[in-house]
């Protein structure tokens, strides 16, 4: 591999992640504040401290497997990668926000949406996802009735 | 406002919560610390939400992907009747906008005003589908010849291939108005542009027009290219959808050089029929559009009778009635069938009238060679 340039990032709970520059910069965030601070060709540059929980290193663990594997193969990763569970989904998502990441977080919000459909109706959605009904009672049974039109 | 449990997290029952603040990055970081907080501390009811604590566009987002890969109407409407958050979200029109075909599979007798408002606000959120499936109701089913011709060209003007061809076929039969509202160099136009991009009826349509010089110059060889493409199109169509489900193509795809096959060879399960007799391949019926698929419902459940004195068009996939007496035409070998087009006629030929028809070929075998009858009736009727 040629000498490319390896960022030092770190988290907010002081973690130090070597990345390389080619993978540090799919991150609008990072790609905007290196050519901000106007750097010089030297390795190991450390970058500005980047408040950020531990789901960084996820965000980093893809990108990198991103760029290694050949399409077929990457399918299936990526779908391995994203089975897990809710709380770590949402720090996937948070991570990928911040950091503008666009292939992660198209990823994650096509998880979301192939698990909202998995859901068989309205009940279980709000399980899944915690989501609390603020339909008042009859309005609820007002949209019921009005979109009964969807049943087989 | 900030709190130390922070903002908008949901109250257990009562309190219905504004969940439309837009929020920005800093917002999002201090509710990270804050979730933080609250896993550790017991007295606080009600976790906030997976959704409560990103942003609106990501949300829509996810929306968006939804409703591109929806396979029926209840994978995204089960999303309205969430939250109002949701319901709000996900009725914007981007999120609209990419909906795919079968989220307007609607069940015709389900058909109801808010089934039509719903197909409205997604054709306003430009969706081609919605236009064109809208454009299909109106114009057949509800009789609204104007908006629903106007809905199929929004459609149409969008390169959608189903609205340009059934915008041909309307030209083709004058439908919605007199014989004379033929237009069949209209037609032929439509009928070209739909082949441009691909569709197979309208490439049969196209090339049986070319065959008979109708609505355009006659160009017998042009014509017969145009037939064979359509063939290959289908079959491609069909082995590229199997191979991505992974079927096993050789159970009905099977060569014989014999233009009828043997009906042993056909697999039980799948309808197997001789629809490349020129190849001699069996190949499954290709999937309706669920538009079609809504107008052959609904005249169903009307006793298959679109009105007094009208018919359908005799291929079950087409769905089309006719809007004026004797709009349609007939098979000339037996008179019991019509059809609304040539394409349907030779697709209806291939998957199941030939084998009917032969009634009264038996007739004509006594008068004449009965080889000679059935080459003759392949070229005029299925012309392919």
């Amino acid at each position: 591999m040629l000498l490319s340039k390896n960022s030092a990032l770190e988290s907010k709970d002081n973690e130090i992640f070597e990345v390389e520059e080619s993978i540090a910069i799919q991150s609008e965030l990072i790609k905007t504040m290196t050519t901000m601070v106007n750097s010089k060709a030297y390795v190991n540059e450390r970058n500005q401290m980047v408040p950020e929980a531990r789901c960084r290193k996820q965000a980093n663990y893809h990108v990198e497997q991103n760029n290694k594997i050949v399409d077929e193969e990457l399918s299936d990763w990526e779908s391995k990668f994203f089975e897990v569970d809710m709380d770590d989904l949402h720090e996937l998502f948070m991570a990928a926000n911040y950091l503008e990441i666009e292939s992660l977080l198209n990823g994650v919000t096509k998880r979301v949406g192939d698990f909202i459909k998995a859901c068989k109706n309205v009940e279980v959605i709000r399980q899944t996802f915690g989501i609390n009904n603020d339909f008042a009672a009859q309005q609820e049974e007002e949209i019921r009735k009005l979109n009964s039109w969807n049943h087989i | 406002m900030r709190t130390r449990r922070g903002l908008c997290y949901p109250r257990p029952a009562d309190v219905c919560v504004d969940k439309l603040v837009v929020k920005t990055q800093d917002f999002a970081r201090d509710f990270m610390g804050c979730r933080k907080r609250q896993r550790f501390s017991p007295e606080i009811a009600g976790n906030p939400d997976f959704f409560d604590l990103l942003p609106d566009d990501i949300v829509i987002s996810i929306f968006s992907k939804l409703s591109f890969t929806a396979r029926s109407p209840s994978d995204f409407i089960n999303v309205l009747i969430t939250c109002k958050r949701f319901k709000s979200l996900a009725l914007s029109s981007v999120v609209l906008s990419k909906a795919s075909p079968k989220m307007f599979a609607i069940k015709a007798k389900n058909w109801s005003e808010s089934a039509h408002r719903f197909l409205k606000t997604c054709s306003d959120a430009g969706n081609v589908e919605a236009c064109y499936t809208l454009g299909m109701i109106r114009f057949y089913c509800l009789q609204n010849r104007g908006s629903g011709a106007s809905l199929m060209a929004k459609a149409a003007i969008n390169s959608h291939a189903p609205a340009l061809y059934s915008l041909a076929v309307i030209q083709f039969n004058g439908s919605g108005g007199s014989k004379n509202d033929k237009d069949l160099r209209a037609g032929v136009a439509l009928c070209a542009r739909a082949a441009f991009l691909g569709h197979i009826d309208a490439l049969r349509e196209l090339g049986h027009c070319l065959q008979d010089g109708y609505g355009v110059r006659q160009n017998i060889a042009e014509g017969r290219r145009f037939l064979v493409q359509a063939n290959a199109r289908e079959l491609a169509a069909v082995l590229s959808s199997a191979s991505a489900s992974n079927e096993m193509t050789h159970t009905w795809l099977t060569w014989s050089p014999h233009p009828i096959p043997p009906a042993s060879q056909r697999h039980p399960a799948i309808p197997g029929c001789p629809l490349l007799s020129d190849f001699g391949c069996n190949v499954p019926a290709p999937e309706a559009h669920p538009a079609s698929r809504f107008l052959a419902e609904w005249y169903e459940g009307r006793g298959g009778i679109p009105g007094p004195g009208l018919r359908l068009c005799s291929h079950v996939g087409c769905g089309r009635p006719e809007t004026r007496k004797h709009e349609f035409r007939r098979c000339s070998v037996c008179g019991a069938v019509n059809y609304c087009s040539r394409a349907c006629q030779a697709l209806d030929w291939k998957l199941r009238h030939k084998a009917e028809c032969a009634a009264v070929e038996q007739w004509l075998d006594e008068e004449a060679d009965g080889g000679h009858a059935v080459a003759g009736n392949d070229d005029v009727i299925a012309g392919s």
